[in-house]
């Protein structure tokens, strides 16, 4: 039958749907039918009536609509309760996209009612005075706990909560797969969850399709199935998922051997484990009667995989593991597939083992620097460690045999704990063969033999290489003897030190090889040997090499010293530059020269250097021979200013120079003048040096020591005679009385007091000597004094070189005058007797002795003369300095004993 | 007295120091209407604590100590099921945390309860609190889940109070736990009142500084 139904809101005349629903009918049948409105039903009143008519070819004659039935009236709104405001539909489900309408009901008729999805007011639609409808479109997820929705008036709030689900997804990735045909476990995604608070209804069931059982799964992502006993290969599987909105389905057909997967084997163990062999055994679930599996081992060692095997099995798993390394951590793993199809293989289990360790199986690497002294060699040998390879355990130890091969019976043992890589030897001049093995707790390696012989003595020229990034080319002339192989020797470090020898192994027929490290760095030299090693394993030295790696400019500036400044040139010199230590190979030296001539000097050349300008003009002359530390520059220019600099420079570039040196060059007269200026200051040197060597022997020759008047024969006279107990001469008891001049010159006037003339008139034109004579006893002067030529200002006296004395014109008083010249006989005897006391002074006490002068009472006095010119006048007073010999400056001055004088009036020279 | 501290002073600070922290809205109150969507309506009137859902702070403050410590044992305990009955109607996927805290802060300050009641004398009146937290309660029919978010919202409003209140009760409690006077609602007021009025009696009143409401 066909029932037609028509659905009416708020009043019968308002049909909003129209609808048609067959069904075959029985009798007395109650039929159900249902339908969703899209608003509430709360919210508005809903009528409804219906119609029927047979649908069935047997009736024709039925085909016809009955009548309506009478509206039927949908009114919930008296069922809501004594509130004021509702709000519906009450915690709707709904699916994420969809369109929502949302009522509420006020049955009060005040109009200030809010409402708010999400804490944000919205506007709705009047459907009736107390009904206001909002229409949700594309409704989204927000929170698991609902999207809220509620409507305010004063102090009531109604609202509902609208559960918006995330839509259903369709499962992925299912599959079903057995490990011991017992159960079948059957696993999917199940993509995102749609379960919210109050709907948590996503669920899954599993349906067979062939046994037809159905199973609700636990679980969202994967269930067990129990494989029935009837042998059932094939399945037809059929994953429904649903939740109360939606509902999905996947399904896969296999065949039950087809999605095996055995279970992880268990019990790895490893038996009868040697230096080179692992026996390795396991065992697997069984799947069944008759049934083996594949079984895939690996085994590994440092990482890597390194065999790889496939084993059948039942039940126990065995494999032999082969061609081990000794003393090698393995680590072997095991996985199974069901061999009739391989779904999918079972997860692996591995296992760990270590096999003993063996003998070293190879010898070490050995080599030695020997070190020569006077009668005996001191050996250091190296070795390198074995590799883990070859070394089939933990080295333990080396032993060393050195067999003195002059007298082959003493051998020597040495034994040096590991892990040290060499040893040091103390020789004589005999030749030794020592031998050198490792050794493990096993045993000993193959020996190493070398062979030190006593005379080495080679001395061969070195050789400059060039390094590449590749390292050094080191080659060398191939030897035509005996030759085992040929060794190349080094050190890593930059000076020769033991820390980083090095050598590598040549075979007999290569002459060449390049030497790589990463210790070399750049600037640094390296030096490098060639020796040649015989059958008999002795080592010739064959050639040296040296290089950089790569050279570098000059590190250090030269300190250049200038000398030999002329007009025209100079010398520069920097002999103390150190070229050996320098990061690269010194070729040559540049002359920087910077004048302000316009032209360069010959030899040199323009220089090209940003930093220089033309201003002034520089140049640069070239160095070719580095063992050159000198060079002149010359054809300069006198007094010009110049600056001058030297760098030295490799083939990696030039170095650093010390700042430009300033030179001014000389003029051509000061370069004369300094010519004769020298010879003659040397002469004059040669001269003081020289007099100064015959001191004695001029002060000798031109001024004699005073003599000693204490040691005068006269003194000793007039002792003896009159006063023992004086020990000066008493110049009361020497009178002179007469002056007797010697050498006059002619011309020359002395007029004395008696002949009447003044004493001014006297012009002396050479020096005179003035002997004082002693008066005779009979003198009635009562202060007769003595004089005594002073040979220390007597400048005439040196320059005569015969140590004359010599009297200059005095300016006389009248006074004493008088008294020389009555004294003149005792002066011709007082002289001979000076002379003969001279000859007896001893050397050293001729020292001259100067008595300070006194203020005469009669100086300046020169009108005042005595009346009495005969009377001789006191000598109290000394005007000019008098040389006196020490005896006669011993006692102090008495009036009794004031000496008279007699002053030459010369400006400059006295005598007394 | 058990796994109890005898120390009454260490004792009624914990409890304090416990109430302080559970007080704080921010343990509980405002991460549930953060996960529930209804943070426009946390401060407003619909979701303010429903008369006689928790004891009044008067009622409180009437009650002696003994009194006093019951009536919170006993609420607690209500809060207890309440808050397994809120975390029973949160999603699996989003289930909050604080829920879980707070149940297990109740066990303690219980059992804090429960020591002080000891040392009080009142230890048979009450029972140390034993029970899981994760335990819950047989499901109850709820009302619409708007309605169920508004009466989460109002109970856990009047916890908050409701702890407020009883440690402003505890932090007028006395430094000896053999003191004992009957506590007045306006006993905070008269303390006041005592320090400036003589005693009549002329007995030496314990000087005591509180709060006025």
């Amino acid at each position: 039958m066909v029932f037609q139904i028509q659905i009416s809101r708020f009043n019968s005349s308002n049909i909003i749907w129209v609808g048609n629903y067959s069904t075959t009918v029985k009798q007395n049948q109650v039929l159900h039918w249902s339908w969703e409105s899209e608003l509430p039903l709360e919210c508005a009143t809903h009528f409804l009536r219906i119609r029927s008519m047979v649908d069935d070819a047997s009736f024709p004659k039925s085909t016809i609509w009955s009548n309506w039935s009478s509206w039927e009236k949908v009114d919930v709104q008296d069922s809501l309760g004594q509130d004021t405001l509702f709000v519906f539909p009450n915690d709707k489900l709904v699916e994420e996209g969809s369109n929502v309408t949302i009522c509420y009901i006020s049955r009060n008729n005040q109009n200030n009612i809010s409402c708010l999805l999400e804490d944000e007011q919205i506007n709705g639609e009047q459907l009736d005075p107390h009904v206001f409808a909002f229409n949700l479109n594309n409704v989204p997820f927000i929170r698991e706990t609902g999207t809220n929705f509620y409507c305010q008036r004063n102090k009531t709030v109604k609202g509902i909560v609208l559960f918006v689900s995330k839509v259903l997804e369709e499962p992925k990735d299912f599959s079903c797969e057995t490990q011991d045909f017992k159960t079948l476990n059957c696993t999917w995604d199940p993509g995102r969850n749609t379960d919210l608070r109050k709907h948590a209804s996503q669920r899954y069931t599993l349906f067979e399709f062939y046994s037809g059982e159905k199973k609700l799964c636990k679980h969202k992502n994967w269930c067990n199935w129990q494989i029935t006993q009837d042998s059932q290969e094939t399945y037809n599987f059929t994953l429904i998922a649903e939740n109360d909105l939606r509902k999905r389905s996947v399904s896969i057909l296999f065949n039950l051997t087809q999605r095996v997967r055995p279970m992880t084997p268990f019990s790895v163990s490893f038996e009868t484990v040697s230096a080179t062999n692992a026996m390795m055994t396991w065992k697997v679930h069984s799947i069944g009667n008759y049934s083996s599996l594949l079984c895939n081992v690996e085994l590994y060692g440092e990482g890597r995989m390194i065999q790889q095997h496939n084993v059948s099995v039942k039940v126990n798993g065995e494999f032999l593991l082969s061609e081990l390394e000794p003393n090698t951590k393995y680590t072997a793993q095991v996985r199974c597939a069901y061999d009739k199809h391989i779904w999918k293989w079972s997860e692996w289990i591995s296992q760990s083992f270590i096999t003993l360790e063996a003998a070293p199986s190879v010898a070490l690497d050995v080599w030695r620097n020997v070190k020569s002294k006077p009668g005996s060699q001191n050996v250091i040998l190296f070795w390198k460690p074995l590799s883990k390879f070859h070394a089939n355990g933990k080295i333990l130890f080396y032993n060393v045999v050195v067999e003195n091969l002059d007298q082959p019976s003493r051998l020597e043992h040495y034994t040096i704990p590991a892990p040290a890589n060499g040893t040091e030897l103390s020789l004589d001049q005999s030749s030794y063969e020592i031998r050198i093995t490792a050794n493990n707790s096993v045993g000993s390696s193959p020996a190493s033999v070398i062979v030190i012989s006593g005379n080495s003595t080679e001395e061969v020229e070195e050789e400059k290489i060039k390094g590449t990034e590749d390292g050094f080319p080191v080659s060398w002339k191939p030897h035509s003897g005996d030759v085992l192989g040929y060794v190349v020797e080094w050190y890593d470090c930059p000076q020769d030190q033991l820390c980083d020898f090095q050598w590598e192994n040549v075979g007999p027929g290569n002459t060449s090889i390049v030497i790589s490290s990463d210790a070399f760095r750049p600037g640094v030299r390296y030096n490098f040997r060639i020796y040649r090693i015989s059958t008999k394993r002795i080592a010739y030295l064959l050639e040296k090499k040296t290089g950089y790696s790569k050279e570098l400019v000059p590190s250090t500036k030269p300190q250049v010293v200038m000398n030999n400044l002329t007009p025209h040139s100079f010398t520069l010199s920097w002999e103390n530059y150190p070229t050996e230590s320098q990061p690269g190979f010194i070729q040559g030296y540049h002359v920087y020269l910077k004048s302000k001539a316009r032209q360069c000097h010959p030899g040199f050349e323009k220089a090209n250097l940003p930093e220089i300008t033309d201003d002034p003009l520089c140049c640069k002359y070239k160095i070719d021979n580095p063992e050159q530390k000198r060079f002149i520059v010359e054809n300069l220019q006198p007094e010009s200013f110049y600056e001058v600099q030297v760098t030295p420079y490799t083939s990696a570039g030039e170095g650093p120079g010390e700042a430009f040196m300033k030179v001014t060059t000389p003029g051509e007269e000061s370069h004369k003048l300094i010519r004769i200026l020298l010879p003659m200051i040397f002469c004059i040197l040669v001269i003081m040096i020289a007099c100064y060597m015959k001191s004695q022997w001029v002060k000798e020759k031109c001024y004699p020591d005073i003599p000693d008047p204490y040691k005068s024969s006269i003194l000793s006279l007039i002792k003896s005679k009159e006063n023992p107990h004086l020990t000066i001469m008493n110049v009361n008891d020497c009178i002179p009385d007469a002056i007797e001049v010697i050498n006059k010159p002619e011309g020359t006037k002395i007029q004395f007091l008696g002949t009447g003339k003044s004493v001014t008139e006297l012009e002396f034109t050479k020096p005179a000597y003035l002997y004082l004579l002693p008066t005779e006893k009979n003198s009635s002067s009562p202060s007769p004094c003595i004089c005594f030529e002073n040979f220390t200002y007597n400048q005439a006296a040196s320059d005569a070189e015969s140590c004359g004395h010599v009297l200059e014109p005095p300016f006389v008083p009248p006074s004493q005058l008088g008294l020389v010249t009555s004294s003149e006989s005792l002066l011709k005897t007082l002289e001979k007797s000076y002379m003969n006391s001279l000859e007896e002074i001893p050397a050293e006490e001729t020292n001259l002795n100067y008595v300070s002068q006194l203020a005469s009472p009669m100086s300046g006095d020169k009108d005042s003369l005595p009346t009495n010119p005969q009377v001789p006048v006191h000598c109290s007073e000394y005007k000019m300095q008098m040389a006196v010999p020490p005896c006669l400056t011993a006692s102090p001055l008495s009036e009794k004993s004031s000496l008279s004088s007699v002053t030459l009036l010369d400006q400059d020279e006295h005598f007394h | 007295m058990g796994g109890c501290s005898g120390d009454y002073q260490a004792l009624l600070g914990q409890l304090q120091q416990q109430m302080a922290l559970m007080q704080d809205t921010s343990t509980l109150l405002d991460p549930f209407m953060r996960l529930e969507g209804l943070d426009k309506l946390r401060f407003s009137e619909h979701c303010t604590e429903r008369p006689g859902a928790f004891p009044s702070d008067n009622a409180l403050r009437t009650l002696g100590r003994r009194d006093f410590l019951r009536m919170l044992s006993s609420t607690l305990q209500r809060v207890l099921h309440r808050l397994a009955v809120l975390q029973q109607h949160l999603p699996e996927t989003q289930d909050l945390e604080e829920l879980g805290v707070a149940r297990w802060n109740i066990l303690g300050l219980k059992n804090n309860i429960y020591c002080m009641s000891q040392l009080l004398g009142g230890a048979s009146e009450l029972a140390p609190t034993t029970a899981a937290p994760g335990t819950s309660p047989p499901p109850t029919p709820a009302p619409d889940a708007f309605q169920s978010k508004l009466q989460g919202c109002r109970f856990l409003h009047g916890y908050h109070r409701f702890l407020h209140s009883a440690r402003r009760v505890f932090s007028q409690w006395g430094s000896s736990p053999s003191r004992r006077r009957r506590q007045s609602p306006v006993w905070p007021q008269l303390d006041l009142e005592r320090k400036h009025r003589p005693s009549r009696r002329g007995k030496r009143l314990v000087f005591r500084v509180r709060l006025t409401r």
